[in-house]
């Protein structure tokens, strides 16, 4: 019995009344924290509680089916951006959409989806005065320190990632100062200009803290970008500004006026404007950027000159006709900064990637080798609203840019969002909020109570009779299972949005047969052990090292279908795989901080140690002729071993 | 209870012992059987999906009075688990009724109930089509997250265990996916966003039961071929399989305890079977998952690893041994010691062979493995290798 001894003696050393009294006051803690807070029962998922519902219904006419779809798809994706909510989105007729969202509150939520949104990609005119109609404002220029060619010494970001030679992969960094608050200057009507955006210096990521604003009288600069791109050339050889230049498409063209940028058209194929419309100067004239109209983005088609405000200090900006078309955005993702090449660091700053798809890559790749040449500028247009107004440090030819800035990590979140989110290819009119009733008859939610109810008798009784003394063990785990999983399904609803459903509910219900399992595992190891003829105390260390070892493997098998699903789903699977994984980890809480240590105080007991009939670890019953609790020699064993073939032969 | 008991040390010992593996043929054909009949039903029949797919007729009435749950059952006698909801609009109160794609007649029919319990005329209810809330695009990703699920898994599996065991453990989980899509199409019940997430639990809990066999499998299997020669690895899986088997059974009862009781509570409440779907996903997959594990997977597992060439050694050596064993065991044995029959034959003959192999092992190991080693007993009965690692 050698190899008993080690556990033994490392098992001493945490005595088992510690993870039981962390266990304990964790459960106080929790259950502390769902009485003071008030939120002492979980919120109810749409099909059990109701909820508030929206019908949109797309403007002017009915749009084409595929159209529909995608809008469809979007409203989807943009519900379930919002947690693990168990939203739902239906096709109504077929020029409607309905939303029903889960809760009673959720009218604001549900406006903000509404947002019907139109993303474009435009150049900003940064000299408005050349139309006729003269207006009276000026876009800021950028500065003339912008758009350095790309600086020598730092390659860009990933260093691992060697791009070979030919496809250049881009980056797009920005540096702005920190908005510091509200636009100083009124937009005023002055002849000249009255105020300068200030401009992002177009520097490498590395550089970006290091800009400061400049010129006279600058209001300060919301987190625009500017967009650099630089090749991966991992660090060797001259990086960057040999690039550009093996672009073919970098047809040098018209200054600053970019009038003239290369497409003709805007993506979708129609024709572009060339000059505003006076309707547009007028708008761009007049606008109040601190309370924009909210149809402003429908109001310009792709290919018409567009008015657009900046959406934190503003200002107003005249835009060209569309360059490339939201949908073309195959991906946008918000990332820390990371810069310094092959040292790479965190800067602190927050970055959104973005990637096109063919098409759009190549509108892309158009645009900002013109922009590239000329210095100006593009933006982000969403529904009226220019997210981010960059310029372009080098042109980026395979569809894969970087937006950088200062931007903070909610903003890129935001800004990443609307991008990927944003493009809805119809425009809808807002119906009423209205209030819903529960999908499900209320006796579903009673039925599966009561299910839950009669599931768990049934397991008790079951445990009883077969684990007899154990299965107190049992059982009390599983009323800890069931306290720690309702306390935290109380206190997530509020935390993040988590609504149980019914069936999230009926999930539940499952649990219990697959918490329960657990302690079949360690149950049926110790068995094991005990007929191996080892003491019970020496059982219990043994059996656990092994029940441990299935258990992990066997509970992060399910965790990891938990978190997959969580990951990749939405709506109902999540809130289900949200139940799963939650169980899961408890499951592995429990057995660890409770049982296992419950076990081992229990062992140490006269009842279960002596092997009393009802323990459930009676040697007898076990095959096992010699009463644990004593150390046995190997004589003892083996006597013991002759022992069993008679009582063996007796039961059977 | 005794018997059980001692039938569980029994099998813990190898003294009863199920031939689980040595019949792999039978038990694939059987699964084979059932995975082409899935797979028929399926392409024949295909899956029946519900209105959260499908999409179908929604009513609307405004009415004050109407209420729900009559409206529901009225309805629900025309066609299957209509979603019935009521709905305030600036103070008026409309009922929405939703059901799956309907004929005319059954529309008329459904306009009229509802019509009668609204108190309203069959024109005030206005039908309009709508689509699924279960997307195209929701049904996508829940494979996505499958397909993703499954390849990390095999990936875990492979470095922590083995890649065989990888395998075996993603077929024996298709074959559970397939067979109970397979029962679904065959029986004609509804698929459900419900069901789904019935599925998608089965593929958590059949390679959950697969792990779990597998673990004593791998214990079991430790050392084999180098320091231990005195079984086969299919002999000492089969002994794992057996060894777990309680488990097993424990478990999938546990696990099927609370579902069959929430098949029951769907079933007695009926009404929208959300319950119902997910019960009986789940009692089917767990069903079919446990069988699969000890069926499929370790039978599976122990055919690849037999093809390795040191198995092939360790299964010429073991043989030896056997038959050495088995000739002192005629010698040695006495005859009343033998397991009476009781448990199948197959089980017997397999337990004297294990017990007399431990036998005849012995005096080769006991050199090298010092104190730890286990004592030769008079009886030969096997020790299995579980506390030896």
């Amino acid at each position: 019995m050698a190899g008993s001894k080690a556990p033994r003696s490392r098992n001493r050393k945490t005595s088992p009344w510690t993870p039981l009294t962390v266990l304990a006051a964790v459960i106080m803690a929790l259950v502390g924290t769902m009485i003071g807070t008030g939120h002492r029962s979980p919120q109810l998922g749409i099909d059990l509680a109701g909820g508030t519902t929206m019908t949109m219904t797309a403007k002017g006419g009915t749009p084409s089916t595929g159209d529909m779809d995608t809008a469809l798809q979007i409203m989807r994706n943009r519900v379930n951006g919002q947690g693990v909510s168990e939203a739902e989105v239906t096709k109504q007729g077929s020029s409607s959409i309905q939303v029903d969202l889960p809760g009673k509150n959720s009218s604001e939520l549900l406006a903000q989806l509404g947002q019907t949104a139109k993303l474009y990609f435009r150049v900003v005119v940064e000299d408005p005065t050349q139309y006729q109609g003269a207006p009276l404002r000026t876009t800021p220029a950028p500065e003339p320190q912008t758009a350095p060619t790309a600086p020598a010494g730092s390659p860009s970001g990933s260093a691992s990632s060697s791009a070979p030679s030919g496809s250049p992969s881009s980056k797009a960094s920005s540096s702005a100062p920190p908005a510091s608050s509200s636009p100083a200057t009124a937009p005023s009507s002055g002849a000249t200009t009255s105020q300068h955006r200030v401009a992002d210096s177009g520097l490498k990521a590395a550089d970006a803290p290091s800009a400061t604003p400049s010129g006279g009288g600058s209001s300060p600069a919301s987190p625009s970008g500017t967009a650099t791109a630089s090749p991966k050339t991992s660090g060797s050889g001259s990086p960057g500004s040999s690039a550009p230049s093996a672009n073919p498409s970098s047809a040098p063209s018209a200054p600053a006026s970019s009038a003239s940028a290369p497409p003709a058209t805007a993506p979708d194929g129609t024709p572009k404007q060339t000059q505003p419309d006076l309707a547009t100067l007028q708008l761009y004239e007049s606008i109040d950027c601190t309370k924009p109209p909210s149809d402003l983005g429908s109001r310009f088609a792709a290919n018409q000159f567009a008015v657009g405000c900046d959406f934190t200090n503003h200002l107003p900006y005249l835009l060209e006709p569309a360059d490339v078309d939201g949908r073309d955005l195959s991906g946008a993702s918000a990332n820390a900064e990371q810069a310094g090449g092959q040292n790479a660091f965190l800067t602190g700053n927050w970055e959104v990637d973005l990637s096109f798809n063919g098409k759009g890559a190549k509108d892309f790749s158009a645009v900002t080798t013109q922009l590239y040449s000329d210095k100006g500028r593009f933006a982000v247009d969403l529904d009226g609203l220019v997210y981010s107004a960059a310029t372009v440090q080098q042109p980026i030819t395979d569809g894969n840019a970087r937006i950088t800035g200062t931007f903070t990590q909610s903003q890129a979140e935001n800004l990443a969002n609307v991008l990927k989110y944003g493009a809805l290819p119809i425009t809808f009119d807002q119906g009423d909020v209205s209030q819903i009733s529960a999908s499900l008859a209320g006796n579903q939610l009673t039925a599966g109570l009561i299910a839950g109810a009669i599931g768990m008798a049934l397991v008790i009784i079951y445990l009883i009779v077969y684990y007899r003394g154990l299965a107190s063990v049992a059982v009390a785990s599983l009323v800890i299972s069931a306290v720690l999983t309702y306390a935290l399904a109380s206190l997530l609803g509020p935390a993040m949005g988590f609504r149980l459903s019914l069936a999230g509910v009926a999930g539940l219900v499952v649990a219990i047969g697959i918490t329960a399992d657990s302690f079949v595992i360690f149950f049926e190891r110790l068995r094991d052990e005990v007929r191996e003829g080892r003491s019970l105390r020496t059982a219990v260390d043994h059996g656990w090292g092994r029940a441990r070892r299935t258990i992990i493997s066997s509970d992060f098998v399910s965790f990891l279908a938990a978190f997959v699903l969580y990951e990749v789903s939405v709506g109902t699977v999540k809130g289900f795989a949200f139940t799963l994984g939650l169980t899961t980890l408890l499951d592995i809480i429990v057995v660890f901080m409770f049982t296992k240590p419950i076990v081992t105080l229990l062992a140490r007991r006269r009842f279960f140690n002596e092997g009393h009939p009802w323990s459930g670890l009676d040697p007898n019953r076990l095959g096992v002729k010699k009463a644990p609790g004593l150390r046995q020699t190997i004589v003892d064993r083996r006597a013991a071993a002759r022992g069993q073939g008679s009582a063996e032969g007796m039961e059977a | 209870m005794s018997a059980s008991k001692s039938w569980g040390n029994r099998l813990y010992r190898g003294e009863v012992s199920y031939d689980f593996i040595g019949k792999q043929k039978r038990w694939y054909t059987i699964s084979g059987v059932l995975l082409l009949v899935s797979v028929l039903s399926l392409l024949v029949f295909g899956l029946k999906f519900s209105l959260d797919f499908r999409g179908g007729s929604q009513f609307r009435v405004k009415s004050d009075t109407a209420a729900v749950e009559t409206v529901r059952s009225h309805v629900g006698a025309i066609v299957k688990d209509p979603t019935v909801q009521s709905e305030t609009v600036l103070g008026h109160r409309y009922v929405v009724v939703k059901t799956t794609p309907l004929t005319t007649e059954q529309q008329t029919t459904v306009r009229n109930a509802i019509a009668k319990d609204a108190g309203a005329q069959a024109n005030d209810v206005s039908p309009t089509l709508i689509s699924g809330s279960w997307g195209h695009e929701i049904t996508q990703k829940a494979i996505t997250g499958l397909v993703i699920f499954v390849a990390l898994v095999l990936l875990y599996l492979a470095i922590f265990y083995e890649w065989k065991m990888a395998l075996s453990g993603i077929v024996a989980l298709i074959h559970d996916l397939v067979i109970t899509a397979g029962i679904y199409a065959l029986v004609g019940f509804e698929v459900s966003p419900a069901t789904v997430i019935g599925f998608l639990t089965i593929l958590g809990y059949s390679l959950y039961d697969t792990v779990v066999v597998f673990d004593k499998v791998r214990e079991n299997t430790k050392g084999l071929g180098s320091t231990k020669t005195d079984q086969t690895f299919t002999q000492a899986a089969n002994l794992a399989v057996n060894q777990t088997l309680i488990r097993s059974l424990n478990t999938s009862l546990i696990a099927l305890i609370p579902v069959a009781s929430l098949l029951f509570a769907g079933t007695l409440v009926g009404g929208a079977g959300v319950l119902q779907d997910l019960a009986l996903a789940l009692l089917v997959g767990i069903a079919v998952g446990t069988y699969s594990s000890i069926f499929i997977a370790t039978p599976l597992l122990a055919d690849l690893k037999e093809r390795e060439p040191e198995m092939r050694v360790l299964k010429r050596k073991a043989a030896g041994a056997q038959a050495k064993a088995a000739a002192r065991a005629e010698r040695t044995v006495p005859v009343q010691e033998r397991v009476p029959g009781a448990f199948g034959d197959q089980g017997d003959i397999l337990g004297d062979e294990l017990e007399g192999v431990s036998e005849a092992a012995q005096p080769g190991r006991d050199a090298p493995r010092g104190p730890r080693n286990q004592p030769v007993r008079d009886r030969g009965r096997n020790r299995p290798s579980g506390k030896r690692r």
